[in-house]
């Protein structure tokens, strides 16, 4: 049984949360999925240390290689890893922020934010698409163009973030399978990380 | 790379089409989007964007800094449609380039770190975009614009992520507004992914039968794709509506269009005091009576330029006049010198 919770840095998250023990806004949320049965605890950080629970994995050491990324998604295990209220790592900004300001506050939001984001860009974009559309067009003259079983791996990942958050855990099952299938034939390049 | 800004501008549509414009939006790689950045990285991000800038001199851009010009100076660009509303407002460090001609601004520090604004008049679309992309590749050279694989141009707003593009058209459509037939208009833009909106852009009202219209789609659609999109399917068409529409009324109502125009001729030669409002009300119908051959004798482009110089910010930079009252009787006077009205009153002679 694998369970994600995460701390949120001071008022950056007014979502309005309150803590379920003593009703103080909560900043540690613990989303559990078990059996495609999902479970939500909202604490406020005492309460959260008095159940034991504290942030995982520092922000430091979130990986920004989507490779790195795909494999800790694989390594939580049979059970999906839902991660509340994501924040950029580059500059702090929340969902919340976004929603108030219908403005990102960096290029790197666009990563962090992508679950989120995803629903909103497809509306903006083109209502009909159940995907997003890959960019055609200009590109930087000195851009290079990822391997293809990276660029494939990049749009699995965001496949499967969607579907997690869309909560159709059998199309996460799938995708996840395939990431899976796909990171193994691509061992020369896991390995040159 | 050569740009076109000398090419010739096809006039076959100036009676319909006043601007067009083609907008790119970048940002700088590693740089916190302008929202977010202080004051420091805001200036650090101007002077990065307008050092590249001022080492193209082919490009031709005269500078213009909010925090140092004249309120007036801005007035002017704003009615150019050179730089927007919001690059007037309070805010972060910013700066903006032009040409004199008109083909070409930049704005530095608006949403974005940069927009590029090009432009052509009547049915100038691909014109204002060969200046719009003529401008951003030689930018791309000395510029690490942030990019990504699927997204493509990372910007502030998610609406504009992908190709960055806003393709507007300024467009007069007098005749398709008299037959009740905008709400029509209204709807057929939706359904091709088209926004619709007054004058001035965003949220304002259309005046002088002005309306501006606009590509919402900027993901996953290539910009000429784009632009064909645009010119093929939906301008052809509503130049085809607008012209029918004339068309009819002239034939079944003409009584009551010749009306129309020869009472708004008649007011624009005479009246002593024009409010900005009420001169573009009536200028529209003119530029419509000419349009359809009901008034000779006035060229259209003289009702189009007009339509611009009746504007506040260009009366006072042409008079000096700031207070509203003078500015009524300074607009007044322009018009009816240029529409050959009646002479000055005796007492100002």
């Amino acid at each position: 049984m694998e369970t994600s919770f995460r701390e949120e840095p001071g008022q950056t998250y007014t979502d309005g949360m309150q803590c379920d023990e003593c009703g103080k806004p909560a900043n540690v949320h613990e989303i559990r999925v078990e059996n495609g049965m999902k479970t939500e605890r909202h604490l406020c950080s005492e309460c959260a240390a008095k159940a034991g629970l504290t942030a995982n994995e520092p922000q430091m050491d979130a990986p920004t290689n989507p490779v790195e990324m795909i494999k800790q998604v694989l390594a939580a295990g049979p059970e999906i890893e839902v991660r509340a209220a994501p924040e950029c790592p580059t500059c702090g900004s929340t969902f919340a922020r976004f929603r108030k300001m219908a403005l990102l506050g960096c290029p790197d939001c666009y990563q962090a934010l992508q679950v989120p984001l995803q629903p909103l860009i497809l509306r903006s974009q083109a209502a009909e698409a159940r995907e997003l559309p890959e960019h055609q067009g200009l590109r930087p003259s000195n851009y290079k163009s990822p391997a293809q079983p990276t660029k494939t791996l990049i749009r699995l990942e965001r496949e499967l973030q969607g579907a997690i958050h869309a909560e159709q855990y059998e199309r996460a099952a799938d995708l996840r399978d395939k990431i899976r299938k796909l990171s193994e034939g691509a061992e020369p390049l896991d390995q040159a990380e | 790379m050569i740009l076109p800004f000398e090419q010739h501008e096809d006039d076959a549509l100036l009676d319909v089409v006043l601007i067009s414009r083609a907008r790119l939006a970048r940002n700088i790689s590693g740089e916190p989007f302008v929202n977010l950045a202080n004051r420091e990285e805001q200036l650090r991000i101007r002077d990065g964007i307008a050092s590249a800038l001022r080492g193209l001199p082919e490009l031709g851009l005269h500078w213009f800094d909010p925090e140092t010009a004249p309120a007036a100076e801005g007035q002017v660009l704003l009615e150019r449609h050179l730089i927007s509303p919001k690059f007037l407002e309070p805010g972060p460090h910013r700066l903006a380039g032009y040409r004199d001609d008109a083909r070409l601004s930049v704005m530095i520090n608006e949403e974005d770190h940069l927009r590029i604004q090009g432009y052509g008049l009547a049915g100038g679309l691909s014109l204002a975009w060969a200046n719009a992309k003529g401008c951003e590749r030689l930018l791309d050279e000395h510029l690490n614009f942030a990019f990504n694989e699927q997204l493509g141009y990372l910007t502030a707003c998610p609406t504009n992520v992908g190709t960055g593009i806003r393709l507007s058209l300024m467009l007069h459509l007098p005749g398709i507004s008299l037959i009740g037939g905008m709400d029509r208009m209204q709807h057929a833009a939706d359904d091709l992914n088209l926004e619709m909106r007054g004058t001035s852009g965003e949220g304002s009202e259309a005046i002088g039968h002005l309306h501006q219209i606009s590509n919402r789609r900027t993901l996953g659609v290539d910009e000429e794709d784009l632009l064909r999109f645009l010119e093929d399917d939906f301008l052809s068409r509503v130049v085809r509506e607008e012209r029918r529409a004339r068309d009819a009324l002239l034939s079944t109502r003409r009584e009551f269009l010749d009306d129309r125009v020869q009472r708004a001729l008649a007011m624009l030669r005479h009246a002593r005091l024009l409010g900005e409002r009420e001169a573009l009300d009536l200028l529209s119908e003119l530029r419509l009576g000419i349009a359809v051959g009901l008034l000779s004798g006035i060229p259209l482009e003289t009702a189009s330029q007009l339509m611009q110089r009746v504007r506040s910010g260009h009366l006072t930079r042409s008079t000096g006049c700031t207070e509203e009252e003078p500015l009524r009787i300074q607009r007044a006077d322009l018009v009816r010198r240029e529409l050959g009205g009646d002479a000055q009153p005796p007492e100002q002679a």
